[in-house]
């Protein structure tokens, strides 16, 4: 990942934690929501209404159009990754962590260039399997600083 | 043939899972609402769970998370095609209970021992981040070794070493606290985890776990009085001894009749009486003829006072040493502590009481070092981030 034009950006609820904590404008990511450039899947932002406090809280509560409820054929991927990939899903046994790779293959599936934006090694390795790109939280903040 | 709507878990392990939690499906059902509620989402009522697990309706996505979350399965696991195990815990129940009768555990014990499982993985991934697969000095001593009374002897006495616990250093604690605080920490120094948080003490009084390629564990009941958890804390401990991964025990017929608890009983028991201290505050006087429990009640108070033990294992260690001629009848000198996760404590206080120093510690050390995310020890103690920071920093 070089440049970040072109992709749908898809963080985990650390790469929110980590993007709000470490210094990233929220009115930023506000933009690349406004853009249509950044989905919040909803198991991500149960999560961050449990778990994020301050910037991070308010920034998934001022953003619900970008939170993204899986269609039917999202859950089916789910169901089918949980599955799979199991065991790889294992450090957190979180609904969130499949949920996010099944929303990366609902949108490549519809000609868009997901992005997962994750410091979980289990999802990166999914997302490897299923050919969807992913980010570290800190290698993304510094390509969103470089733009 | 048309699917319902939903996700596809697996309808049939939804009540084997609730059983083995000790739920039936309205409890179930009750709890998964709560959980539901919490995310301001509608809850789910016994005809959902039952639809559910006759596969005429499938939950939706939250549905299916509050569902594994409240039967303390990872999400995942409601899409196995069995019921996956339970991790692998060694536990230590109360004497009138059989050993590991995890069957008959409340849904509570089961939801703290997931809560163990889960600082367990915590621990792990800090000991990985921060590269100290090495660093655990824990003494071995595999059960086959331990046939007598004198291997016991030798084998607490290295526990003492190892744990730096001198009979000076033991006969200056001045209470019972600060002698479990003291033992805590040395065990945490030999790389050993110890959480500490309330349980039923009739169910579970400690537990401990060393997983191949992770580190050592020991969970003590915080609702035990302190002499009990430092007796259970030992008692973990010699499991550790006594069954380090790296060494499995092979079972050997001819060698079980003494099982791994009465051995780790005897060897917290040997760990923390030893003869030295014994002969250091034992009078010459004592009635050595008579059992412990008819020893005039003065002289029994003042080696309580100075051995900060329990009455029971004073008992105990002096009738196996022979210097008394039994435990003799004693009411149970334990009365339930006052533990952590009351309401006097605020939540970070709590919090590192449960996880110790060297976890508050470590977490802090990766945290700060970037090596681990603060939303991932978030989600492990499944705290507020501000409240994570709140723990670490304190």
């Amino acid at each position: 990942v070089t440049s970040l034009e072109e992709f749908l950006v898809l963080p985990d609820t650390n790469g929110v934690i980590e993007l709000i904590q470490k210094g990233v404008r929220t009115r930023l990511l506000d933009q690349l929501c406004d853009d249509n450039r950044l989905k919040i899947v909803d198991a991500v932002a149960r999560e961050l209404k449990q778990f994020a406090s301050g910037d991070a809280a308010k920034w998934v509560a001022r953003n619900p159009n970008a939170v993204f409820a899986p269609t039917q054929e999202a859950l089916d991927e789910i169901a089918r990754l949980s599955r799979q990939h199991g065991d790889l899903f294992t450090a957190t046994g979180k609904a969130a962590d499949p949920a996010l790779v099944a929303t990366g293959l609902f949108w490549q599936q519809r000609g868009r260039s997901p992005l997962v934006v994750t410091d979980d090694h289990g999802v990166q390795a999914v997302c490897f399997l299923e050919r969807v790109e992913f980010v570290p939280s800190k290698a993304y903040r510094a390509l969103l600083e470089r733009t | 043939v048309d699917e319902p709507p939903g996700l596809a878990i697996n309808p049939r392990l939804i009540v084997p899972a609730a059983d083995r939690v000790g739920l039936g499906l309205r409890d179930l059902a009750e709890r998964a609402s709560k959980r539901l509620h919490q995310s301001g989402l509608p809850a789910v009522d016994v005809d959902d769970i039952a639809a559910w697990a006759s596969a005429t309706r499938r939950p939706s996505l939250a549905e299916a998370e509050s569902l594994a979350e409240t039967l303390l399965l990872p999400f995942c696991g409601l899409f196995s095609s069995e019921l996956p195990p339970t991790s692998v815990l060694d536990f230590r129940t109360a004497p009138s209970r059989p050993h590991e009768d995890r069957a008959n555990l409340s849904y509570e014990t089961h939801a703290r021992l997931a809560r163990f499982d889960r600082f367990y993985r915590l621990a792990s991934e800090l000991v990985s981040v921060l590269a100290l697969g090495e660093a655990v000095t824990i003494p071995t001593a595999p059960r086959a070794d331990l046939r007598d009374s004198q291997a016991i002897e030798e084998s607490a006495r290295r526990i003492r070493e190892a744990i730096r616990l001198s009979d000076d250093r033991q006969l200056a604690w001045s209470s019972d606290d600060e002698a479990l605080a003291d033992v805590r920490s040395a065990i945490e120094e030999t790389g050993a985890f110890v959480f500490s948080f309330a349980l039923r003490v009739d169910e579970v009084r400690g537990a401990s776990r060393w997983d191949r390629g992770g580190p050592p564990a020991i969970l003590i009941n915080a609702a035990d009085a302190p002499p009990a958890r430092l007796f259970t804390l030992l008692h973990e401990f010699a499991h550790l001894v006594v069954s380090p991964p790296s060494r499995p025990f092979l079972c050997d017929p001819a060698r079980t009749e003494i099982g791994a608890e009465v051995i780790a009983n005897r060897l917290s028991a040997a760990t923390l009486v030893p003869m030295s201290v014994l002969n250091a505050v034992l009078p010459m006087d004592a009635p050595h003829a008579l059992p412990y429990g008819g020893w005039p009640r003065q002289l029994r108070a003042s080696l309580r006072k100075a051995l900060n033990v329990s009455h029971p294992v004073i008992g105990i260690r002096l009738t196996q040493l022979g210097l008394a001629s039994g435990p003799g009848s004693m009411k149970s000198f334990w009365r339930s502590g006052n533990g952590f996760g009351r309401g006097r404590l605020s939540t970070a206080e709590r919090y590192k009481g449960y996880l110790g120093h060297r976890t508050t510690g470590l977490a802090w050390q990766a945290v700060n070092r970037e090596l681990m995310p603060i939303g991932a020890v978030s989600r492990a103690l499944e705290l507020p981030v501000h409240q994570v920071e709140a723990v670490l920093t304190s």
